[in-house]
This record gives C-alpha cells, sequence and structure tokens, in this order.
C-alpha cells in the first residue's frame, strides 16, 4: 500500500509580482519512494523543496505531510529536526566546527545524552566514510567530503524524508557514485524516503521516479510512486 | 581526540566559545569597548567610595550619637558652627555633651598631602573619647604643643618630645593619644584656641559631637537642634552625609550621571557589533532554524556570545580599572587622598555591569535573529 507522506496540493509560490517560482503544483510523495526532481535552472526544483523542508509558505495551496498541512502544524521546528533532513546545494556547514560539530549541531534541543550524541555522530561519520576527516572543519574538506558531511548531518535525527538540492552538482564522477551509493542503501535499508533534485540526467535515471519541471509546472512524470 | 568514543560533545557553551573564538577580532574589539566601559564603572565607583568613606570617617570620631554642622556647606571641612551655637547645643534637652570641634588638614610632607588636624579644648578630650596613651595632653592655650595620634606617630616615626613642623611653626609633641578610630589616629590634636587663630576662625568649630543622655530619643533631640538652628543639620549615617557635604553630593551625582554615560556606550557599541554580526551570519542562522532549532534557541545563542564578550570585557576592565585606579592613587595630585578598596562587591559590579551591557544590547539583534524566516535567511547573500 502506497502511503503519501508528503503532498503539494495546487502549491503556488511567488516571489513579488513577477516572479512565480512553482504555479498550480500538485505532487505526492509517497513512504520510502526515491523521487527525482529535474528541470533547467530557476524552473522552480529548490522552492518545491524549501516548501517540503517547511523553510517557506507556499503563496496559496497547501504542503501536507502525512494529510496535515505544514501551515497548521504548532511545531515546525519539530518537523524540521525529526521528520525532514536538508541536504543543501552548497552544503551550509558552519566553517568554524568541525565535521562532528557540524553534525551534532543538529541534534541540539533533542533530548538525548552527550554520550549518545557523540555515538550517534561516530556512527555517521563512518557511514558516510569520514572517520579521518571528522575533525577537521569544511574549509579542509574536498567539495565530496562536504557534501557527505551534510548528508551525514541531514541523517543526523533519523529523518523519514531526506530532501537534498542538486547534492551531486559541484562532484567529480568517483565521488557522484559514492554518493549516490550512500542514498541507495539510506532508501533500500532504513526506508529513508528521499527526495532529490538534481539537472543531471543520469543521476536522476538512479531514483525510482522522475518528475521534470518547467517555468513552476511540472510537465513530465516517469516512471510510478513505489 | 585519540580514538573512537574520546570525543567531546558539542555543549552549548562550547559552540558560544567557538562562534567568538571564530571572530576573534571583532570578540576582541567589542570586548575592549566594554572594558572601558566598565573601566569607567568601577574607577567611578571606587573614586567615589574612598572619598565618601573619607568624609564620613568623621562621623566615626567623637564618640557622638550623631553630628551637627553647618547645613549645605560645600564639604564638611568648611563648615562652620559658631560658639554661640555650641552653646545652644550643648542646652538643648536631652543632650549629654556637645563638643566643638575644629578640623582641617595641612600639608605634612609628600606622602601625608591631607594630614587632619583637629582642634579640641583640653576639658574637651574626655567626652570626645580621646584617651592619652603616652605623655600628657597639651595646654590650652599653647600656641605651640601638639598630640598625634599614636598610629601617626608611628607612621612618622615621631614620639614624645620630639618637635614637628607644621608650615613655619615648630610644635612639640607633647603627647599620643587614641580614638579607637583609624581616621582619628592617624591625625594631629591641637588646642581649640591657638588652632581657631592660626586659621583665622576665631569663635568657630567644624562641627559639634553629640551624646544623648541616656534614655533619651536621639531622634527627638536632633528634631530639637535642627528646629532650634535652621542653618544648622544633624547627621547620624553616612548616608545622611550630604547633608552637610554637598560636594559629595555633587560627586555621587556626577558618578551616577558617567555610569549611566558608560553603560549606555558600552551597549550602542555591543549592540552595533551584534547587528554586524547578525548580518554576516544571516545564512548560518538560516541553517540552525533548517535544522530545527527553535527561535528561542537560536535568541539564546546571540544573548550567550553577547553575554560571553562582555565577560571577557569585564575581566579586562576590572584590570583596568585597578591599574587605573592605582595611576590616581599615586599620581602626584591625588596622592594620600585616595584611599581606594577593593572588594567581591567591586568584582560584582564589573561583572553585572557587564552581563547587563551585554544582555541588554543582545536584546533586539537576538530577537532579529529569532524572527528570521528560514527560506529567506538561506537566500541571502
Amino acid at each position: 500500500m502506497q502511503e503519501p507522506i508528503l503532498q503539494a496540493v495546487a502549491v503556488r509560490k511567488a516571489f513579488g509580482p513577477d516572479v512565480v517560482a512553482l504555479d498550480r503544483v500538485d505532487l505526492t510523495v509517497v513512504r520510502g519512494e526515491w523521487l527525482a526532481v529535474s528541470g533547467t535552472s530557476g524552473a522552480g526544483k529548490s522552492t518545491l523543496l524549501q516548501l517540503f523542508a517547511a523553510l517557506d509558505h507556499p503563496t496559496s495551496g497547501r504542503i501536507l505531510y502525512r494529510g496535515q498541512d505544514l501551515a497548521s502544524m504548532g511545531d515546525l521546528d519539530h518537523y524540521r529536526r525529526r521528520v525532514v533532513g536538508v541536504v543543501f546545494q552548497l552544503h551550509h556547514l558552519l566553517p568554524h566546527l568541525s565535521v562532528r560539530d557540524n553534525i551534532e549541531i543538529a541534534m541540539m534541543g533533542r533530548h538525548l545524552s552527550r554520550r549518545d550524541r557523540v555515538a550517534r555522530v561516530s556512527e555517521l561519520v563512518a557511514a558516510v566514510g569520514l572517520e579521518a576527516q571528522q575533525i577537521r572543519r569544511p574549509p579542509e574538506l574536498s567539495g565530496g567530503e562536504r557534501q557527505r558531511a551534510a548528508i551525514a548531518r541531514a541523517l543526523a535525527n533519523s529523518p523519514e524524508v531526506l530532501l537534498a538540492d542538486e547534492p551531486t552538482g559541484s562532484l567529480d564522477p568517483e565521488n557522484v557514485t559514492r554518493l549516490l551509493g550512500l542514498l541507495e542503501t539510506l532508501n533500500r535499508e532504513s526506508r529513508t524516503t528521499i527526495v532529490m533534485v538534481t539537472h543531471d540526467r543520469d543521476v536522476a535515471e538512479r531514483a525510482g521516479r522522475l518528475i521534470h519541471i518547467d517555468a513552476g509546472r511540472i510537465v513530465e512524470v516517469e516512471g510510478a510512486a513505489s | 581526540m585519540s580514538g573512537r568514543g574520546s570525543y567531546r560533545s558539542l555543549t552549548f557553551m562550547r559552540l558560544i566559545f567557538q562562534d567568538l573564538a571564530s571572530r576573534r577580532t571583532r570578540t576582541g574589539l567589542t570586548a575592549v569597548a566594554v572594558a572601558i566601559s566598565v573601566m569607567a564603572i568601577v574607577t567611578l565607583s571606587l573614586v567615589t567610595k574612598s572619598l565618601e568613606r573619607s568624609a564620613a570617617a568623621v562621623l566615626q570620631m567623637g564618640n557622638a550619637d550623631f553630628i551637627v554642622a553647618q547645613k549645605g556647606a560645600p564639604d564638611i571641612l568648611s563648615s562652620v558652627v559658631t560658639d554661640t551655637q555650641v552653646v545652644g547645643v550643648s542646652k538643648t534637652a536631652g543632650v549629654q555633651s556637645a563638643v566643638g570641634a575644629l578640623i582641617d588638614t595641612f600639608r605634612l610632607d609628600a606622602a601625608h598631602p591631607q594630614f587632619l588636624q583637629i582642634g579640641l579644648a583640653p576639658g574637651e578630650l574626655a567626652p570626645f573619647g580621646v584617651k592619652i596613651v603616652a605623655g600628657r595632653a597639651y595646654g590650652a592655650t599653647a600656641t605651640n604643643e601638639i598630640m598625634l595620634g599614636w598610629q601617626a606617630a608611628q607612621d612618622i616615626h615621631k614620639s614624645v618630645g620630639d618637635s614637628l613642623k607644621v608650615g613655619a611653626t615648630s610644635y612639640r609633641i607633647v603627647g599620643l593619644y587614641s580614638l579607637a578610630q583609624v581616621s582619628g589616629d592617624t591625625a594631629s590634636m591641637f588646642p581649640l584656641i591657638p588652632l581657631q587663630a592660626s586659621e583665622h576662625k576665631p569663635g568657630t568649630v567644624t562641627l559639634v559631637a553629640v551624646q544623648v543622655r541616656a534614655g533619651a530619643s536621639i531622634d527627638q533631640v536632633r528634631k530639637r537642634i535642627a528646629e532650634a538652628n535652621p542653618n544648622l543639620a544633624t547627621v547620624r549615617l553616612a548616608s545622611e552625609f550630604g547633608r552637610v557635604d554637598r560636594n559629595l553630593e555633587f560627586l555621587k551625582a556626577a558618578q551616577s550621571g558617567a555610569t549611566i554615560i558608560a553603560l549606555l556606550i558600552g551597549i550602542i557599541i555591543v549592540m552595533n557589533s551584534m547587528l554586524l554580526s547578525l548580518i554576516e551570519r544571516m545564512r548560518e542562522f538560516g541553517v540552525l532554524r533548517a535544522l530545527g532549532w527553535s527561535r528561542r534557541r537560536l535568541v539564546s545563542l546571540v544573548i550567550g556570545e553577547a553575554v560571553g564578550i562582555s565577560v571577557i570585557g569585564a575581566a579586562l576592565g576590572v584590570g583596568l580599572a585597578v591599574l587605573l585606579t592605582f595611576s590616581l592613587e599615586h599620581g602626584s595630585s591625588l596622592q594620600g587622598y585616595l584611599q581606594p578598596q577593593y572588594s567581591g562587591w567591586t568584582f560584582g559590579m564589573a561583572l553585572y555591569s557587564a552581563i547587563g551591557i551585554g544582555v541588554v544590547a543582545s536584546l533586539y539583534p537576538s530577537l532579529r535573529a529569532g524572527m528570521l524566516r528560514p527560506g529567506d535567511a538561506l537566500r541571502k547573500e
């Protein structure tokens, strides 16, 4: 049975009177699927991801999580902390903190003991293969290492949905392969739902379903939600 | 780190420290600004308290329940009470004794630029609480006899029989006394009439030390004296001292004004720094909100950083205040006048001032940080 986890219902997002990033978008993401979102620059891919991440409000329409409108959800902090994990296109790691601290900072505010937090960080660092770099700071890392650190941070609170905005955009082929392998493992083994924005056709084909956005509208869907 | 499991957890305090350490120059400069405010506040307070203590020490002399002096005198040593008024006070119902004392200072040497001299009639020594500990009392009209407080004698290495030059006059030390009180015991004592003559203040004293009869109400006696002598004021507590020492009141008012100005300057500088930091770190705050940080946690972070800067500023400020006060204490113009006392209160005041600066200055920037919408913050360049 396909269980909707995130839905966009007639979503419109405009920035001022002239810029419409999304226009009447309807989309359902089911639990456990890997959805790729492609499109040209400015098509509205990242805006859709931001709305799913509750970083912005739609101008009209609704974003639903398990049927509940985010606009009526009292504690969006909890949603951002526990339901979704976001990997930003430019990773947005804090440059003055080590890889470990960048991951752990996402867990601050949860009722976890220090020991549990330290253990969870060690687990994530090992999962993304950054054990040797864990006390380094972002400026000392390669692009691939930074992106892996960002994924580890996004996974820190074991989110139900991983929202990744062009995570392979700045990576070389070897790191792209490694990163996609990591996402596949995550999707397959822990049934983490993945919504990944990409403009790379090869990367998009690794997902179970691909939607194409153009000028703020979904114009093409390949594959079915699984 | 040495191996798996030995890593430190990221605490809120460590995060604040790392945030501040990552912007060393701004943190340092802002802390210096706070330090200058704290230095001004602490130094002014130390100086005022020292002068207040010196002035109020007069209250403790004379074995009195309260003193009577000229109302609204510029300072206590400028107070003028006539012999007639002294007699009037002594005849007030409920008064046991009323001792008129002429008090002034003279320059003994560089180390004692404000050496206290007390003029008392020999017959008033006992009621004033004077005990002769060596030698004898001076004669009532002796123009070249002096007594020294026993601590003053030790300090300047004099004893009974020695001579002491005051201005152009050479005095013979005829006795050492104790008033069981530091200010009195580090002073000198002269017969009243010759001192009035040499100071060109015939028939006047500076203050009257009043003892009340057993069973009489001190407040009632004070009231009677005040009613009978409208130009005199009675003082029992140090907090009332401003009634007979306007300069001290002016000094305290100036201290309050300067403290407010120093606090405002500190607040404005820290607020400016925190606002600049907010603009620079907009995206960082957006990331934290995107990671699920609550507004309250973000507000706490900004306030915590401001308080962290302020605590550094407090430590620096106390150090600067001690240096400045030391230089004032030993500088040529104030040498001997200033005797600052450092206490927990001094350091507590510095810390509270600095924390106050930090909290007030960070309120607006922290609220702005808390109100940021993550999406907007992440779009900022």
